[in-house]
């Protein structure tokens, strides 16, 4: 049997700062599943808009649970950003790493927000291990097609997207 | 190939609804995936509520065994902890809008829920606006502390509301 989630992209980087992933989001699907594994230092999530242009609204909106394992629990509360979403993990320093899983809710609807879950693992420069849970949404109803990795410094790894087929 | 994310049930909001059933959960899957998107009470300020159905009769479960602790993640304010142990049900997500781009979107992992030896368990990710226009939506998961049999799930609005818009999607996870 057929099964309903269903490879769409698969982008491998090395040693870049920026990583667009475009045409992926379609009226095929309505959820997106996004995994990056990784090391580097990275962080914000971006979309393109329906011509492949990195958006540049304050529409960005970021509530994130920082789990630590050397320090206090802490949250992340950000409204009408527009640098973009704090959705990826946020290594620092050379040699860090990080797991990342995010699925995004109606990115390419026209009449929808576009919503984002996380969940992401991260080492810092100070071997402290980062957990963090966060939500997102992209308070505008345009139409999306890709999405861009904007990392704060050089970054290697690879991005999967995937469809979840309804 | 084959897959391994297996569609077993779906069911789309078009017209007002009191509630949402997904079933078809059995033995052929121990763990489940189901995927909310875009739900919207017709009334504002509105929590959700989920609620297991019995194998045995196809009745819905309304005993005071449901246990959940969940994290609310808000940018408008600080992050929130609710718990609760013997409720009625469920609450999934708490004060969901019934205005325009006030959608909740929910991923949820069912466990040992057709088991008639273990309790049943999830785990719930949610992403969504609030009746106040701003982002929230709760982080957690909850047990269902009776070792019975359920073959799926109810998913009703605070009072007894109606459902506005919705898509639900149940799917088995192949073993």
């Amino acid at each position: 049997m057929a099964g309903n989630l269903e490879l769409i992209n698969k982008k491998t980087f090395s040693s870049v700062s920026t990583v667009n992933v475009d045409n992926v989001f379609s009226a095929k699907y309505d959820v997106y599943k996004i995994t990056l594994d990784t090391g580097g230092q990275y962080g914000l999530l971006k979309f393109l808009d329906s011509s492949g242009t990195l958006t540049t609204d304050g529409a960005y909106d970021t509530a994130r649970l920082n789990l630590k394992t050397n320090t206090t629990f802490s949250e992340t509360r950000i409204e009408n950003e527009s640098a973009g979403m704090y959705a990826f993990s946020e290594s620092s320093g050379s040699g860090a790493g990080g797991g990342n899983v995010l699925y995004v809710f109606n990115p390419f609807s026209s009449s929808s927000y576009t919503f984002v879950t996380a969940q992401t693992v991260d080492i810092n420069n100070t071997v402290a291990f980062r957990i963090a849970k966060t939500i997102g949404a992209y308070k505008n109803t345009q139409s999306l097609r890709g999405f861009s990795l904007q990392a704060l410094a050089s970054v290697s790894g690879t991005l999967v997207t995937y469809g979840v087929k309804g | 190939m084959a897959g391994s994310l297996i569609k077993i049930d779906e069911e789309i909001v078009s017209s007002a609804v009191a509630s949402v059933s997904l079933t078809g959960i059995d033995s052929t899957y121990d763990v489940y995936l189901l995927i909310m998107n875009n739900v919207s009470p017709a009334n504002d300020n509105k929590d959700l509520y989920m609620q297991y159905i019995k194998a045995s009769d196809s009745s819905t479960d309304s005993t005071a065994n449901y246990d959940y602790a969940t994290k609310g993640l808000l940018t408008s304010l600080s992050f929130q902890n609710n718990a609760n142990t013997n409720q009625t049900q469920f609450t999934l997500q708490y004060a969901r809008g019934s205005a325009t781009n006030e959608q909740d979107n929910n991923l949820l992992y069912l466990f040992n829920t057709y088991s008639s030896a273990e309790y049943s368990f999830y785990t719930l990710e949610g992403s969504g606006l609030n009746f106040a226009g701003g982002l929230g939506s709760e982080q957690g998961g909850g047990a269902h502390s009776v070792a019975q049999s359920n073959s799926g799930v109810k998913f009703t609005w605070e009072s007894g509301g109606n459902f506005a818009s919705g898509t639900f999607t149940l799917y088995g996870l192949k073993k």
